[in-house]
């Protein structure tokens, strides 16, 4: 026990240390002025994108509210919390679990495997708390000061917060610890870890809209299911422990301390099952296979210019990295997929005459040629999600980590490097949008002209947004992390580039509003000013990168 | 050529230079050692010299290009073998020497020749097919090395280029220096073997908290301090409790 709480100590010493935002590259560099002006400002980024969660925390309560139905406010807050950490962690498990640098020191220590396992799995818990606060707070503080008893529901959702990742953190761990066994000494390791887990993402929201669809068949109209508990209970009913939190809050004791028995129980028995092994596997993770024979294909020599070889590089080192892989292709695959869900159960729905009547209604609309205007600039601020979600772009010199000094070396650049790195955040980028659009061009029978120029107005705004976001990333690069998960989910510039994405949709939807009433063509004429203005400062920047090439690099 | 002239590098509001008024020349046809204890300047130095980091004061000029003005030129004229592993060891051996040959802008029949001249040299071929984060640290070494010499660069830089080499790889890249040096090139390593600084160096120069203390061929630092061996000399000089008494002309 005693050597659990000194590696415990020690992890989540380093852990925090890792995810101070002050801690960019260049700090050493900047006089005093330019350094209290960058804290304020990591400051005000870190308080807006707290507003920002508050804001459509309070938005959407103030809604349900309305509706009558505060407890959905919890209800959303809770599943976020929680089925958001089983269905993105996996892969942030798999980096806490395995693929740290320490595995070799902690390995020679006179410690036990349990305990290393134990001191991990309770690290990442942690993390996943600090996330859970973030998300489910304000809907909880909001809550709160409707209640009657506000001391009892505080007591109540302290308790929900500190155990709600638990059973999620489990799940992965024990997830994570297996598809680290099964793939231990294959030469196809991340391969096989990247196929499996994006298949359990995706078998998992699969399941979720079964059940969705097969609770639609007891719910048989959308009138009763806009029932308080019934839409409520159709939210929950196929994470039971989102279920007993939210009726936990609402006073039924009996339910929190079922979560509280489960949830304790989940982490202690996956580290009771799997910790004993869980060092070898570890160090097993940091060994590489190669093959008694090299291939002679291997030695064929090829030859390209320089932007195309970093360009090749870039990539390369993104598809061998299962975590930047699983984070940059998220938002491709699971976007869409969740779109593509959404759909499906959206026909499940339909088999009722309202659900049917609804899309009628939305797609007659998107083919009426008055709102072509508005069903470009939807489509384009949907498909352009993608430039928000993928982390690749806006951590793309930070990523270089210890490399960075030797690929300034190389004479190449600046403004090539940059263009390097910045293609490969396009071209994801593109194919995230191309299947946003594709989705929601079959949904609501969009016109073809119409969802292809949505298309290139989501690649302009993923343009500004990247190129800028890069640009930052330049000037202040995070080169020290623990490992490749820590390299993008601890670096400050990712959240810079989520914030400069708000910042941006905030800036298109201020003349949307002001011109709905003029008709479409005067909404797109106006989004697409915000955007070209945005896409000018970005090629202004560039501009700067590329002028510095001849005096200093 | 090398020239170090005046260069300094401050980091930050650092109130110690890291790299103080350095001035050096290193000619061509030059194996230079570069010797100094821990923290002493000398990956600064090199950084600078491949354009890494921007001198705070002073300029640092390779066949007589200054790299703040020009730095791809001079990158493009120096091979570089880094300390520490920085590699893109997520590649295979071959695409790795492919990558750096694209970015030199090497013709394939060049690359090809060189690639299989070194990777046979150094008994890397087999193992060139696969990823190098599967290799031991001399195998790192050794990729290193062969990517530094793909273009056949003019200048030859290598930050503490024996550590994890077997003996005959060691021996081997012993025989390239002599050679690459003996062929025109410059060559500038840093080592902290002094027997090898001795025996293969034709000039060297070692440093103490990012100042010169002395230059010259090893024969001469010899004769300078009374005939003791490199390594007493560098003992001597480095000597911090000594500080200020052991200076060695040459400066």
């Amino acid at each position: 026990m005693k050597n659990y709480l000194i590696l415990q100590r020690v992890l989540l010493k380093n852990d925090l240390m890792g995810l101070n935002p002050f801690a960019q590259s260049g700090e050493e560099k900047a006089s005093a002025g330019k350094l209290v002006m960058r804290r304020i400002g990591v400051i005000v980024l870190l308080l807006f994108a707290a507003g920002s969660v508050c804001f459509l925390e309070y938005e959407l309560y103030q809604l349900f509210r309305e509706m009558g139905m505060r407890e959905m406010a919890l209800g959303l807050a809770v599943l976020v919390g929680s089925v958001g950490t089983l269905l993105f962690g996996l892969f942030q498990g798999i980096s806490s679990l395995f693929e740290g640098k320490d595995a070799p020191l902690l390995a020679v220590l006179p410690v036990t495997s349990r305990q290393v396992y134990a001191a991990r799995v309770t690290s990442f818990i942690v993390s996943q708390i600090g996330t859970t606060v973030v998300l489910v707070l304000p809907a909880f503080v909001l809550y709160m000061l409707d209640e009657a008893a506000p001391v009892g529901f505080a007591i109540r959702a302290i308790l929900t917060i500190l155990l709600l990742p638990l059973i999620p953190v489990a799940i992965i761990s024990l997830l994570a610890t297996l598809l680290m066994r099964v793939s231990a000494f294959s030469r196809h390791r991340d391969t096989i870890v990247m196929i499996l887990s994006f298949g359990f993402a995706i078998a998992y929201a699969l399941f979720v809209t079964r059940l969705n669809s097969s609770a639609d068949n007891q719910v048989n109209t959308i009138a009763t299911m806009l029932t308080k508990d019934g839409l409520l209970n159709k939210m929950l009913g196929f994470y039971p422990p989102a279920q007993w939190a939210v009726s936990g809050l609402r006073g039924d004791w009996l339910q929190l301390l079922l979560l509280a028995a489960v949830s304790l129980a989940a982490p202690v028995l996956v580290v009771l099952l799997l910790g004993g092994s869980y060092l070898s596997a570890a160090l097993g993770s940091g060994e590489r296979s190669t093959r008694r024979h090299s291939r002679q294909q291997a030695l064929s020599w090829g030859g390209s210019g320089q932007l195309m070889s970093l360009h090749v590089l870039e990539w390369r080192e993104t598809l061998r990295t299962p975590a930047w892989l699983y984070n940059g292709l998220a938002g491709v695959i699971m976007f869409p997929l969740m779109m593509g869900v959404g759909f499906y159960s959206g026909f499940s729905a339909a088999s009722t005459r309202e659900g049917e009547n609804l899309i009628k209604m939305v797609q007659s609309l998107a083919q009426t040629p008055e709102y072509a205007g508005y069903v470009i600039v939807i489509i384009a601020a949907i498909a352009a999600m993608g430039s928000m979600v993928n982390p690749l772009v806006a951590t793309a010199y930070s990523r270089e980590g210890q490399n960075y000094p030797f690929a300034l070396s190389l004479p190449v650049k600046p403004l090539t490097r940059v263009w390097a790195k910045l293609l490969v955040g396009l071209e994801i980028n593109a194919v995230c949008a191309l299947m946003i659009t594709v989705v929601m061009a079959v949904i609501f029978g969009v016109p073809a002209l119409l969802a292809a120029c949505g298309f290139l107005l989501a690649q302009l705004v993923g343009f500004a947004i990247s190129a800028i976001s890069l640009v930052m990333d330049l000037r202040h690069p995070r080169l020290s992390w623990a490992n490749e998960t820590a390299a993008i989910k601890t670096n400050f510039n990712q959240v810079i580039s989520m914030v400069l994405w708000v910042i941006l949709m905030g800036l298109c939807v201020v003349p949307v509003v002001l011109l709905w009433e003029r008709g479409g063509t005067a909404v797109l004429l106006s989004v697409c000013g915000v955007i070209a203005l945005a896409c000018a400062v970005s090629v202004v920047l560039l501009w700067r990168v590329g002028r510095k090439a001849s005096a200093q690099n | 050529m090398i020239e170090f002239a005046q260069a300094t590098k401050v980091y930050g509001k650092s109130d110690r230079a890291a790299l103080d008024h350095l001035t050096l020349t290193v000619p061509d046809g030059c194996v230079f050692g570069f010797l100094g204890p821990n923290g002493a300047g000398k990956t600064t130095a090199i950084s600078l010299l491949t354009g890494a980091l921007m001198p705070t004061e002073g300029s640092v000029r390779v066949n007589g290009v200054d790299v703040t003005q020009e730095p791809v030129e001079v990158k493009r004229q120096i091979g570089y073998v880094p300390d520490g592993m920085q590699m893109y060891d997520r590649l295979t051996g071959n695409e790795y020497l492919n990558f750096i040959a694209d970015i030199f802008d090497v013709s394939k029949a060049d690359r090809q020749a060189r690639a299989e001249r070194y990777l046979a040299l150094f008994d890397m071929t087999k193992a060139a097919g696969d990823r190098i984060n599967s290799y031991s640290r001399g195998m790192k070494q050794k990729i290193s090395v062969i990517a530094a010499l793909i273009h056949e660069p003019k200048v030859w830089v290598l930050d503490e280029p024996m550590v994890g080499l077997d003996p005959r790889a060691s021996f081997e890249l012993k025989q390239l220096m002599r050679e690459k040096a003996d062929a025109g090139a410059t060559v500038f390593f840093s080592t902290h073997v002094l027997e090898v600084a001795e025996r293969l160096c034709d000039q060297v120069a070692i440093i103490r908290r990012g100042q010169l203390i002395t230059q010259g061929t090893p024969e001469e630092l010899r004769q300078r301090s009374g005939d003791e061996s490199l390594e007493e000399l560098f003992l001597e000089l480095t000597d911090d409790s000594a500080a200020g008494e052991g200076e060695v002309g040459a400066k």
